[in-house]
């Protein structure tokens, strides 16, 4: 009894295991989930979107040229609270909250577009 | 943490709440400009086409014609601009004022201080949480946005009829 049990169940087995060979697409997609976010954003695009932040905030000295490299302080001529006032923007833009010790070690685009890469909740 | 560090954490976390419920005031407030400059553009333009059916001069015609074409220009320019994609919105408007009253004769000593900070932060709890009741008051309370039109329809709608489309 126990053998054709196993029997059975090694039956069943090829079966299924024949189906899957028949549609490997879809048994694989339900072994191993693929993780889908709601957003990927690529490098291109949170720069530009950080950019044209840095572009609307009206104490930006030279706002005509920001770039990747572009440095808060030396190059914008931004003191403290306005950089403050900058990251709270980005938070913004990209719906997320900056914990304090990472917005200290932002001081330029290229930090920042770097930061909002790695957070999974940004769109 | 140095003074200088909590300074800034309380002014980011006040800057925060404001710019949040600001945004949020200010663009219902755009929707609600553009709205009534469409309407008041559709008028216009309501009136203008039938001046021109009624017109016989050709020449009045023709600038009847662009001044309708002009309008609807502004209209679909008008429709297609959504203030949730504005950048400015996510600045405060008078940082400088801001950072006026908040610096205003900072004191030295650390209890005062400390008074202060705790201050700031309590001010940006309660923007945050006022917002967040208007949120949930409006939430639980959908007919107290709706307009009168709206109101309407879903009464009618309640009792099985259909409010004409015209």
């Amino acid at each position: 009894m126990l053998s054709s049990m196993l029997r059975g169940s090694s039956v069943a087995l090829r079966t299924v295991s024949a189906r899957s060979l028949a549609r490997p697409v879809g048994v694989s997609a339900m072994m191993s989930p693929i993780r889908l976010y709601s957003s990927s954003l690529n490098k291109d695009e949170i720069s530009t979107r950080i950019i044209d932040v840095v572009k609307a905030f009206d104490k930006t000295t030279a706002s005509a040229q920001v770039t990747n490299e572009t440095h808060f302080a030396k190059d914008l001529g931004l003191d403290s609270l306005d950089t403050v006032e900058l990251l709270v923007a980005i938070e913004e833009e990209f719906d997320i909250e900056i914990p304090d010790k990472v917005a200290d070690e932002i001081k330029s685009v290229g930090e920042a577009v770097k930061y909002i890469e790695t957070n999974p909740e940004a769109n | 943490m140095t003074v200088k560090a909590q300074f800034l954490a309380s002014y980011k976390q006040l800057l925060r709440s404001l710019i949040k419920s600001n945004r949020r005031s200010k663009i219902s407030q755009i929707n609600e400009d553009n709205k009534k400059q469409i309407a008041l553009l559709t008028y216009r333009k309501i009136n203008l086409v039938r001046q021109q059916a009624s017109e016989v001069d050709s020449k009045k015609r023709l600038t009847h014609l662009q001044q309708t074409h002009e309008i609807t220009k502004l209209i679909e320019n008008l429709k297609a601009n959504d203030p949730v994609k504005l950048k400015s919105l996510y600045f405060y408007d008078s940082p400088s004022r801001l950072r006026h009253t908040v610096l205003h004769d900072f004191p030295s000593d650390q209890a005062s201080i400390d008074k202060r900070l705790q201050h700031l932060r309590d001010i940006s709890g309660f923007i945050k949480n006022q917002m967040e009741y208007e949120q949930l008051v409006e939430r639980y309370n959908p007919g107290l946005k709706m307009d009168q039109e709206e109101k309407v329809k879903r009464t009618a709608a309640r009792v099985g009829l259909r409010v004409p489309d015209c």
